[in-house]
């Protein structure tokens, strides 16, 4: 299948005008089409064509190392681009095949070029003839992909991919109809295609997000400042999985378990916490672009340095209470709003920030009228509790310390949740029957009751740092360790408050799955690479791609020694068949056998003599033949005057075919 | 006063062919294999003329020629032979079975069970019967043509793989152009022409034409191609087991036969190409996947013939 006059020209100037080099396009199509109008051909062997394809090889690994090392130092998605561009730069790093080709006397290519299996097949039956294709088809469709790469999105591309196609394919239209029936129906496939492509892109865009979301979406669900859906009144097993969304090494001095809180809120409306008037209000950086401060002015206290994934470069922050300054945190915007949650944008796909963090942090707002709200529905349960624990005349620290006692005595941590009476509500439920929640019901529960005793609450949300990784020699955070508690303003300051029994920790992790460890290992390899990929320093990946190179001279050093072995080897096996005699090698007849040859009528290697002249209709070398066979494989050989004769013959026959002598 | 190798070749197909027509490749090979000393499996459809070949082959040979037609309850002993009493002697005597003859004709031979095939087949082998701990040599001149035909299989025992070894040369007649069948009508429009058959060469002239074979001279570089093309039976696609070294033997042998019928005292790859087929493909145990796939030995060892350069 030899592809019509000048597409192959076509498809590569189409290249050029969507990427953007058709000022390589156009030199490099006159190249390729101008073999159409040269006479001479290369006689380009199997070995050749197999060199050929390693230099394409090797020119499209060290342009993707290139590509990688400086698309990748950009800030965004750098990998992403780099395979972008490599393969819109594709037909020009296979151009020496193409070009190989065409101008080859084969005029198609081996199929050795491409497959080592097949390589290593010929090396073993040298006899054996490989496979052959012709590459202008597959070359035409990879000019007209490498194209699509540019994604111009402009309707001029599909047009002229039509236009191409339409092209391609009109060699090999059917005969049977005419070309009246062909073009209606290929106007018709062509308006097919427009809407499947359109179908097809929003599949792509779905399937894109989902292939995300598994590998770097770690589940943090893009916490909403705004809102939180707690599962309060879930009935049935509540559980969460072991993936690890944090990496946490706190600072000298820090005591775990820690709380880092990602947003709190004021509002309950069952089953839902809700921040009311939580705009964000962006937060400048210093000078160095990475260091965020929430205060003016020098100021010292403990620090944790945290990893984190962002979902598409966004994300909310976990912070430990009382953050007054974030460092390192490579970002472009920092927002905060008046309840401590900090929204970042623009972000790498992880990052690790340093937070520093004092007693009384400036991120949480004074408390507001919403703070003390206790909503209808619960207000009858929570009053009636406030009573019984007689908070009359005592201060807000005696208040707290009263309802945490009260939450200490029979009350159990429990995920399960059985049925409830359709009258009461979920907190209710909690207090007054079960006394047996998870997190949700006991911070819920604080923060109410904590207003109902006059005290400032707010309703928090994050995780609580507990677990120390042996594999990776830090704490993580795994989903199941996200937690919420109360927030209490005593003091002219907010403190955490966290009624939940201790034990919860340890109830989860015996929920914990079996596959714990190789989930964890997995985890790691995805933050090792991750932390590789959108690592600090910029010329961290281009040092790596030096490293990659190493492999890649290696394979060639052996490539290359592996060959000249293969050399030798050959080398030893014509010796071997040296050792068999081969007598009458001079033998005239073999100019016959040439001439013919060279005259398009040669001997096949595996055809007799008797069969080829048979074949090509030369009945008068039969005597010619009978000699050389007796000079050849008769071991007592040839006697002198039928030595004269076989000479004789052949000379003569060369003599009387002048014809062939014209041809030459 | 023997003959000369090439006219007792001459004569012999001469003989045959007016029994036989339009066979003069499957006569050639017959002779070659024949010459060469080893033995002849004729495997076709019935009625092809298998059996005729065979009779006008012995007819024409002054010879001894026995016919065993192989049933399922054909025994041993009926091939070889049997001790029986002699009650004047009070001893055994060996009464001989049709082995023991110059030329045996084993008609159906997958029709027998193993034993009895298996008793034949070591006949051919050795040369020799052994029966009840005595040795008895056979002729000196002992020529076996099988014939098997392919298309029945209720009761028949197909000869294993490593029996189909000890037979030089398999080969088909197939069937033979119209006029050929017409001709073979008007001869035997009075009476069948192998009734009139005589013998044209004896059995001396034969065993001469043996011991030339052995002069025939061929290059190291033809052995060579022999062997290639026989090693590359054992590594051919589909091939479940190749041709073995009695292959490479029985093939320079036949063409040494055949070279000697051409009058050459000297092989040639000509020699070898023509014979290959015959003498290899009847001994590679096809892959029964490639079989299904249509792939044949007889096409195996074709290909090879086209893949294997030929010395010239």
């Amino acid at each position: 299948m030899t592809p019509p006059p000048l597409l192959l020209g076509a498809a590569l100037l189409f290249w050029g005008w969507h990427t953007g080099f058709l000022l390589v396009a156009l030199p490099v199509a006159l190249l390729l089409e101008a073999a159409r109008a040269v006479e001479w051909r290369l006689e380009l062997s199997i070995a050749d064509f197999n060199r050929v394809a390693d230099l394409c090889a090797l020119l499209i690994v060290v342009s993707g190392i290139y590509l990688f090392s400086t698309a990748g130092s950009a800030r965004g998605a750098g990998g992403p681009r780099a395979i972008t561009l490599l393969f819109q730069w594709l037909p020009l790093l296979l151009f020496p095949l193409i070009a190989g080709q065409r101008y080859s006397a084969a005029g198609r290519a081996p199929l050795t070029a491409f497959f080592w299996a097949l390589r290593r097949q010929a090396a073993r039956d040298p006899q054996a003839r490989p496979a052959t294709a012709d590459l202008g088809y597959v070359y035409f469709a990879l000019c007209v992909l490498s194209a699509s790469a540019a994604n111009r999105r402009t309707i001029d591309f599909y047009v002229g991919l039509c236009a191409l196609a339409a092209w391609a394919l009109w060699p090999w239209r059917s005969r049977r109809y005419s070309p009246l029936w062909w073009a209606p129906l290929l106007v018709l496939a062509a308006g097919v295609g427009y809407v499947g492509h359109i179908a097809l892109h929003n599949l792509q865009r779905a399937v894109e997000q989902t292939v995300f979301d598994f590998v770097f979406n770690t589940g943090t669900g893009d916490t909403d400042p705004f809102r939180s859906t707690t599962s309060l009144g879930h009935l049935g097993n509540l559980k969460l999985s072991e993936r690890t969304l944090l990496r946490v090494e706190p600072g000298g001095g820090v005591g775990v378990p820690l709380l880092l809180r990602e947003a709190s809120y004021d509002v309950y409306n069952a089953p839902g916490w809700f921040a009311s008037g939580a705009g964000f209000t962006s937060v400048p950086p210093e000078a160095d672009g990475e260091t965020w401060k929430f205060v003016h002015g020098p100021s010292s206290g403990s620090q944790v340095t945290v990893a984190a994934y962002l979902n598409r470069g966004r994300g909310v922050l976990a912070l430990p209470p009382g953050a007054f300054e974030i460092d390192r945190l490579a970002v472009v915007g920092v927002h905060r709003n008046r309840l401590g949650a900090v929204k970042v944008e623009e972000g790498l796909g992880l990052v690790t920030y340093t937070a520093l963090f004092g007693p009384r942090g400036p991120l949480d707002g004074p408390p507001g009228d919403t703070d003390l709200g206790v909503p209808s529905r619960e207000a009858p349960i929570v009053h009636r509790i406030a009573q019984e624990l007689a908070f009359e005349g005592k201060s807000p620290a005696e208040r707290l310390a009263s309802i945490e006692a009260y939450f200490q005595r029979g009350f159990r941590y429990s995920t399960w949740k059985g049925r409830r009476e359709s009258a009461e509500t979920a907190i209710e439920e909690f207090l007054v029957r079960s006394r047996a929640g998870h997190c949700e019901y006991f911070a819920t529960a604080t923060v109410l009751l904590l207003r109902a005793a006059g005290v400032p609450a707010r309703y928090a949300v994050g995780y609580s740092v507990q677990e120390w990784s042996p594999l990776e020699r830090r704490y993580i955070v795994r989903a199941r360790h996200s937690h919420s508690w109360a927030l209490a303003f005593v003091h002219g300051g907010w403190r955490d408050v966290d009624t939940t029994p201790a034990v919860w920790a340890d109830a989860e992790r015996d929920q914990g799955s079996p596959f714990e460890l190789l989930h964890d290992l997995w985890s790691w390899a995805v933050f090792v690479f991750s932390r590789w990929r959108w690592g600090g320093d910029e010329g961290s990946v281009g040092r790596y791609a030096g490293w990659l190179l190493v492999p890649l001279v290696l394979l060639l050093a052996w490539r290359l020694y592996s060959r000249r072995r293969v050399g030798h080897g050959g080398a030893a096996s014509a010796a071997a068949a040296g050792a068999i005699a081969r007598p009458g090698q001079d033998s005239e007849y073999y100019l016959i056998e040439r001439r013919l040859e060279s005259e398009g009528r040669g001997r096949r290697p595996w055809e007799p003599a008797s069969a080829w002249i048979q074949r090509i209709h030369a009945g008068e070398l039969r005597p010619i033949v009978e000699l050389h066979y007796r000079y050849r494989f008769d071991p007592a050989g040839l006697d002198p005057i039928a030595r004269v004769a076989l000479k004789a013959g052949a000379e003569a026959w060369l003599r009387e075919h002048p014809v062939a002598e014209a041809t030459r | 006063m023997t003959l000369a190798p090439q006219e007792v070749f001459r004569k012999l197909t001469r003989n045959i062919e007016t029994v036989i027509r339009g066979q003069s490749g499957a006569i050639r090979k017959l002779l070659a294999a024949f010459a060469s000393g080893g033995h002849v499996l004729l495997e076709d459809n019935p009625g092809t003329g298998k059996t005729t070949l065979a009779k006008a082959l012995a007819r024409s040979i002054g010879a001894r020629f026995k016919r065993i037609q192989f049933t399922p309850d054909l025994l041993p002993s009926d091939i070889l032979g049997v001790s029986v009493f002699d009650q004047r002697d009070h001893a055994f005597r060996f009464h001989e079975g049709p082995v023991f003859t110059n030329i045996l004709l084993a008609d159906e031979i997958n029709r027998a069970s193993p034993r009895t095939q298996s008793a034949l087949l070591e006949a051919m082998a050795e040369g020799q019967v052994s029966v009840e701990g005595s040795t008895h040599p056979l002729a000196e001149l002992f020529f076996v043509i099988a014939t098997q035909n392919p298309v029945e299989f209720r009761g028949t025992y197909p000869l294993p793989e490593a029996q189909m070894d000890r037979f030089a040369v398999q080969c088909s007649l197939g069937y033979v152009v119209p006029e050929e069948e017409v001709a073979i009508l008007s001869a035997q429009e009075q009476r069948h022409p192998i009734d009139t058959l005589a013998p044209c060469v004896s059995i001396d002239d034969l065993l001469a034409v043996r011991r030339s074979v052995f002069g025939v001279r061929m290059s190291d570089e033809l052995k060579r191609y022999v062997v290639d093309v026989v090693r590359q039976t054992r590594a051919a696609n589909g091939v479940q087991l190749g041709a073995s070294p009695r292959a490479s033997l029985a093939l320079m042998k036949a063409a040494q036969a055949l070279a000697l019928a051409e009058g050459r005292e000297f092989v040639i790859p000509e020699d070898v190409r023509e014979l290959a087929v015959p003498v290899i493909a009847h001994r590679l145990i096809v892959d029964p996947q490639a079989r299904f796939a249509g792939v044949s030995a007889v096409t195996i060892v074709e290909e090879i013939l086209t893949k294997v350069p030929v010395p010239s």
